[in-house]
């Protein structure tokens, strides 16, 4: 019999089939400040949680996990709206945490580790509240060309998805780190998988930022961001950037 | 299949005939200034403009906003903008008590928002309501209505692909161009590649054909070829068999042909002007015409359509007309969808709707959807009508009117929105023309009557009105303005190079060549530096080469980055004396030989070969050979009849040996008959006879007036730029020289009118050039402003001591034009004219620089008089300036030429600029700092593009704003109305361009003292007032 708490804990650093959950909770939600409660809150539910089991983990939720997030990644590879895409990429990612559990050096650094790869989607989430606001929707491809009509916004935008997307420093690099740590312990198999998964979510996020900045604008007329608020964006993504420099310790 | 020769020429004249719209694109080596919309010349401005926008999808006015900003600037005539209001209001009916003007101005002047709506959903029973501040009412729209929509909007002439992608999101169009824009590069290349094409002699589409099936790029897109380019079909053939498998009706080819070519008009002018170009080199070797361009086009695009049709998505026309028909809400979810006009906030429902491809899903999504966005466009424009109306007061008004009333007043709002650019650009160029007014003198005294110290003819172009103002200045100086080939057209051949360069408007063709001879000894060792220079181009251009160079000698390149960046000036200084650059000194060959020179040249070149020949073939000494028998050689060459024998005898080889070295003289040696009488007529068109050089010194000095008073000096002065890194540096050249430098042209004229036999048939035609006349060459350097004099070794002695004093005048005048100039182009203040004068030269020399100078933007004036006429106002470097006195040319024949040579020109000029400013992403080239050199004749943005055609952003963008001014040319004549009248009506092409008003053209009568405006199709009589001040609002010009 499985530990009951491991299986909880697969809802909520959800693990396919039981991701489906969180993304319809997730995408059902109207009200940005709730998105970012969910987002923080959640993987730090499925993080005590898993602390909490007694059991081992088994093998093969190591492997469901890099299929979730392999499957996760590569839907994200087709997704415009950015909702969705924060979901997809919020899968993907905390279901890592499940493979770098075993890197990390105490369990006080999983839960960091898991708030440190919510922070930048949180970021992106009130994001795309600007691109609401200004646009009717945060889709990309509707209304790209940002670079030419919203520079400081393009900027901020590129900065978060990269922290999103594991870029080296964030926190989310870390994460994959720790991952691939613990893959060349379990087998060939699973390193590849993380490299596809890396690959595939610097794709992903490539195109969405190619959906959102590169392009000719429309024509239309829009704000940018007020200079004071892109300086609380770049203390914020720097505060992630040395937040992750110093997650590296965790790494065992 | 195979066409019948009709079959084909029908093909032909369509692909021609729908070429036409697309302007030529002449390679950059020499940039050619050109009207974008050339092929709508022969309609009226404004439905060209039109007509050109949808054709290219570019813009052919500035935004309302820009012009908004330009009448706040007082740079718009806000009387004449009333006017043109009031024009079409009156002609417009609208209901009773709407104050149609002030809608129209209010909308025009304050507003953003754009009140016609062309979508089919906008219905005025919804507009109603939405003013009422209800729902919209529940009629449902006409199905009939979308699907008409709808093909409108994708067929009808249309690429297929263009309506594949709008319904599914494929990127067919993209990849298509991709890969034509791939395949021109690999064929036209002219020296770039270090791989070249294989077959490229037998033809653009032939030589493709025969890679396109081995082509593995091809194959791993999934493009199939082989039942496309079965039997060996001819371009023509291909193309039919495309449209008919594509299910394209014959009565859309034309415009599926025009709209094909228009995707990519850059690379399609460029294949349009080469195919006519029958001298052109290239042409020549590696032929290739429109027909090849479109074949190629077409078969890629049937391939990429069935491609994408294996995958599920239609690929016929027949197929799209089904979806429409039979899935209409799905088709119009797709479109609005794919051409992102859907509303932001259903474009993840629509899409995930049209994945899944549930019908249900389908119908239940395109009736919310259709509700919603018929709610949205009401209300959006309820909103922007009501805004306007409180503006002027009308609201109630606006609020009672019924259907029929709101319908009006919408229809005729967005007829008025659609002429809305017209009326802008009228009223800015009224409030050009009025500056100009303000800045004219009719003076009818004869001008100078003390003998000036030197005279100078610069250039017609709009550069050269600084410094001849400065010049003025400066003391006892008088100057012309002449377009920069003075009028006498040829072909230069440059010391050190083979082929001819056109120095004349490309509307011009030259017969007559001219040669640069050394009159110095040459040095036959190349420099080592120059060699080494030469070895590091061939390391960087080869194919493996690079991955080593870069690790050997890198560090080289990096120290010159270093220089060229960090002292630009200096760097370039110590470069050119490390790399001697300079030239020996030239002549240029003028006369004509006569046909015993001809004979006595030929002869000579034949003896030199046959000797060569006779040294490499038998291994002879030079005083081996005698006269006798390099004449029996050349006679057995050329005639073939020889006496075989005494040949034998005297070279001592057997017959077999004596008929294999004759062959080899006709053959390689190109002693034959035929060859020789090529040559013959090659030599003939060297240099002019005496009569014509007379004839061109005559001419050019009558067309200034400058038919008495001589000065001593006399320059004339041509002009070129001179940057570092800049593809567009032809752009800056001399455009009457075909985009080159003018100074040959200068030494052609100034060594003419030199010559004592020229200036005794000039006399003779009524101009005495007293002797102690001298003509000077000089450059002017529109970059730096430097006037750099030129054979001065062939300056009288007499002449010697004054040279100083006309070298500080110059030097004064180059450092005061600099001074006023640099201001716009760089932030620094110098203090003197000097330091401007240094920071011109620097940034002529720096390359990183993308605007070395503002070359012909702002251009706005072609004034065809006398020099008096704008001699005491500044034209801030606006005006084309032709010097010409009506009462030397009764006849009207140097005024014709003027408008047929030089106007046209201008005009071409002006309307590239125009365009490039107005829309610089479609019609201009973008950002330079994208750019990158193409096949040696073009630029592209990135690593492919269309070639960019038109002007850098650099050019005539500040601060991503029109620093040029876009307006028409306003073309000033300086002569009685009657005699201007009938030169304008006796020149076609240019009164062509007056009727359709792609030029404004002005006659200042200086009999009269009035001003004929020639507007909407008749002309207009105004009084002149000298030096009127300006009545409206102050601006700056």
């Amino acid at each position: 019999m499985m530990d009951p708490k491991l299986l909880a804990a697969a809802l909520f650093l959800p693990l396919f089939p039981l991701s489906m959950l969180f993304s319809i909770l997730f995408e059902g939600l109207r009200h940005v400040v709730l998105r970012a409660v969910v987002l923080l809150a959640w993987p730090q539910i499925g993080v005590w949680l898993f602390q909490g089991a007694t059991e081992p983990v088994p093998s093969w939720m190591t492997m469901l996990a890099l299929f979730t997030s392999l499957l996760y990644g590569f839907r994200a590879l087709v997704l415009r709206e950015l909702v969705h895409w924060i979901s997809f990429l919020a899968v993907s990612s905390w279901t890592l945490l499940w493979v770098a559990s075993g890197s990390m050096a105490s369990d006080q650094s999983m839960s960091l580790l898991a708030l440190g790869c919510s922070a930048p989607l949180v970021i992106l989430t009130v994001l795309g509240l600007h691109l609401q606001k200004r646009f009717g929707a945060s889709y990309s491809g509707l209304n790209n060309g940002l670079g030419h009509t919203m520079p400081r916004f393009s900027g901020v935008l590129v900065f978060t998805i990269l922290a999103v997307v594991a870029t080296p420093v964030f926190p989310g690099f870390v994460v994959m780190m720790a991952a691939f740590l613990e893959a060349t312990h379990i087998t060939l198999i699973g390193t590849i998988l993380l490299c596809l998964i890396w690959m595939i979510w610097a794709w992903a996020g490539a195109r969405l930022i190619q959906g959102f900045v590169i392009g000719e604008s429309k024509g239309n007329e829009v704000d940018d961001l007020p200079v004071a608020t892109v300086w609380v964006y770049v203390v914020l993504l720097a505060g992630l950037g040395v937040f992750g420099l110093t997650m590296m310790d965790v790494l065992s | 299949m195979s066409l019948s020769l009709d079959e084909k020429l029908k093909v032909r004249s369509m692909v021609h005939v729908a070429g036409k719209a697309v302007p030529f694109f002449w390679p950059m080596r020499a940039f050619i200034h050109h009207n974008p919309l050339h092929g709508f010349e022969d309609l009226p401005f404004g439905e060209a403009a039109q007509k050109g926008s949808q054709l290219f999808h570019g813009r052919s006015f500035l935004p309302r906003k820009t012009y908004q900003g330009y009448l706040e600037e007082g740079r718009i005539d806000r009387h004449k903008l009333q006017d043109l209001i009031d024009e079409f209001a009156d002609q417009e009916e609208v209901p009773d008590n709407v104050d149609l003007t002030a809608w129209l101005r209010q909308l025009f002047t304050k507003e953003s928002c754009q009140l016609g709506c062309s979508d089919p959903l906008s219905l005025t029973d919804d507009l109603r309501a939405a003013l009422a501040g209800e729902a919209p009412p529940d009629d449902e729209v006409k199905i009939d209505d979308l699907r008409c929509d709808l093909r409108r909007r994708l067929l009808g002439g249309r690429p297929l692909g263009e309506a594949i992608d709008a319904l599914f999101g494929s990127k067919i169009i993209e990849d298509l161009n991709e890969l034509v824009v791939k395949s021109c590069l690999d064929f036209y290349d002219e020296g770039q590649s270090v791989w070249k094409m294989p077959m490229r002699e037998q033809g653009f589409f032939n030589a493709w054909k025969k890679l396109a099936e081995r082509n593995i790029r091809f194959t791993l897109l999934g493009l199939r070829f082989q039942e496309i380019l079965k039997a060996d079909g001819t371009a023509e053939e291909t193309i039919i068999y495309v449209l008919r498998t594509l299910g394209i009706e014959q009565e859309h080819w034309a415009n599926y042909f025009s709209s094909e070519l228009a995707q990519l008009h850059g690379w399609s002018g460029f294949v349009r002007w080469r195919e006519q170009a029958e001298d052109y080199h290239f042409h020549q070797e590696f032929p290739g015409d429109l027909v090849d361009f479109v074949a190629v086009r077409l078969t890629l695009s049937l391939a990429l359509i069935e491609a994408h049709g294996r995958r599920g998505l239609p690929s016929t026309v027949e197929e799209i007309e089904k979806i429409i028909d039979e899935r209409t809400h799905e088709a119009y979810l797709r479109r609005e969808f794919h051409s992102r006009e859907v509303l932001p906030n259903f474009a993840h429902r629509i899409d995930v709707a049209i994945s899944r491809g549930k019908k249900d899903l389908i119908e239940k999504t395109f009736v919310t959807y259709l509700a919603a966005k018929r709610r949205v466009l009401a209300a959006r424009q309820a909103r922007d009508l009501r805004a306007v109306a409180c503006a002027i007061g009308e609201e109630d008004l606006l609020l009672k009117q019924d259907s029929n009333g709101l319908a009006r007043i919408v229809e005729v709002l967005a007829k008025a929105e659609e002429q809305e650019g017209m009326f802008w650009l009228r009223a800015m160029e009224e409030r050009a023309i009025h500056r100009l007014d303000s800045l004219l003198t009719l003076d009818k005294r004869s001008s100078l009557e003390e003998r000036p110290f030197a005279q100078a003819v610069f250039c017609i172009d709009t550069r050269s009105e600084r410094i001849r103002r400065h010049l003025e200045g400066m003391g006892n100086y008088q100057t012309f303005g002449m377009a920069g080939f003075f009028g006498v057209p040829l072909n230069f051949i440059e010391l050190g190079k083979g082929s001819e360069t056109p120095l004349c408007p490309v509307i011009l063709t030259p017969e007559n060549v001219i040669l640069e001879v050394p009159t110095s000894a040459l040095s036959e060792d190349p420099d080592t530096v120059t060699t080494l220079d030469k070895a590091m181009h061939g390391l960087k251009e080869s194919v493996i080469s690079p991955f080593v160079t870069v690790e050997a000698i890198g560090l080289l390149f990096g120290f010159e980055m270093i220089g060229k960046t960090v002292a630009p000036k200096g760097y370039a200084k110590w470069r050119g004396k490390l790399i001697n650059t300079e030239k020996p000194d030239t002549l240029l060959l003028l006369d004509k030989p006569d046909k015993e020179k001809i004979l006595s040249i030929l002869l000579t070149v034949q003896r030199a070969l046959i000797i060569k020949a006779l040294k490499q073939e038998l291994g002879f000494h030079a005083d081996q050979i005698s006269e006798e028998l390099v004449s029996g050689l050349r006679e057995a060459a050329l005639t073939g009849d020889y006496e075989a024998e005494t040949l034998c005898g005297v070279l001592k080889v057997d017959q077999p040996r004596l008929v294999e070295l004759i062959n080899h003289l006709q053959r390689d040696y190109r002693i034959n008959r035929e060859f020789s009488d090529q040559q013959k007529e090659q030599l003939g068109r060297i240099g002019f006879t005496l009569d014509e050089q007379a004839t061109f010194v005559a001419t050019a000095l009558n067309a200034i007036g400058l038919t008495k008073n001589l000065a001593k000096f006399v320059l004339i002065t041509g002009h070129g730029s001179f940057t570092e890194n800049n593809p567009y540096e032809s752009a800056l050249d001399c455009g009457a020289c075909g985009g080159n430098h003018g100074i040959v042209s200068a030494r052609v004229l100034a060594q003419m009118a030199n010559r004592p036999s020229v200036r005794d048939r000039v006399r003779k035609m009524g101009i005495e050039i007293p002797e102690d006349v001298c003509f000077i060459p000089a450059l002017h350097n529109t970059t730096t402003d430097e006037v750099c004099l030129h054979d001065l070794d062939r300056v009288p002695p007499s002449h010697l001591f004054y040279l100083d004093w006309l070298r500080k005048g110059l030097a004064g005048a180059s450092h005061r034009a600099a001074q006023e100039r640099l201001p716009t182009l760089s932030p620094l203040k110098p203090e003197t004219a000097l330091e401007a004068f240094q920071e011109a030269q620097r940034n002529a020399s720096d390359w990183s620089q993308v605007r070395p100078e503002w070359g012909l933007s702002r251009n706005c004036y072609f004034i065809i008089g006398r020099r008096d006429l704008t001699k005491n106002d500044s034209l801030d470097g606006r005006a084309f300036l032709h010097s010409y006195d009506y009462r030397v040319d009764p006849k009207r024949r140097l005024l014709e030429s003027i408008l047929t040579g030089p106007l046209v020109v201008g005009q071409w000029i002006n309307m590239e600029h125009y365009f490039s400013a107005v829309d610089n992403e479609q019609f201009g080239s973008g950002s330079k700092v994208y750019h990158n050199v193409s096949g040696k004749f073009g630029v592209m943005s990135g690593n492919q593009s269309d070639l960019r055609t038109g002007l850098p952003a650099q050019t005539v963008l500040r601060d991503g704003k029109p620093y040029h001014e876009p307006v028409r040319l306003i073309s000033v004549i300086e002569a009685p109305v009657e005699h201007a009248r009938q030169a304008i009506d006796a020149v076609a092409s240019v009164r062509n361009l007056v009727n359709n008003e792609w030029i404004r053209m002005m006659v200042l009568d200086p009999e009269t003292s009035l001003i004929h405006v020639f507007e909407k199709g008749e002309w207009v009589e105004r009084p002149f007032t000298e030096n009127a001040s300006e009545t409206s609002e102050p601006q700056a010009v």
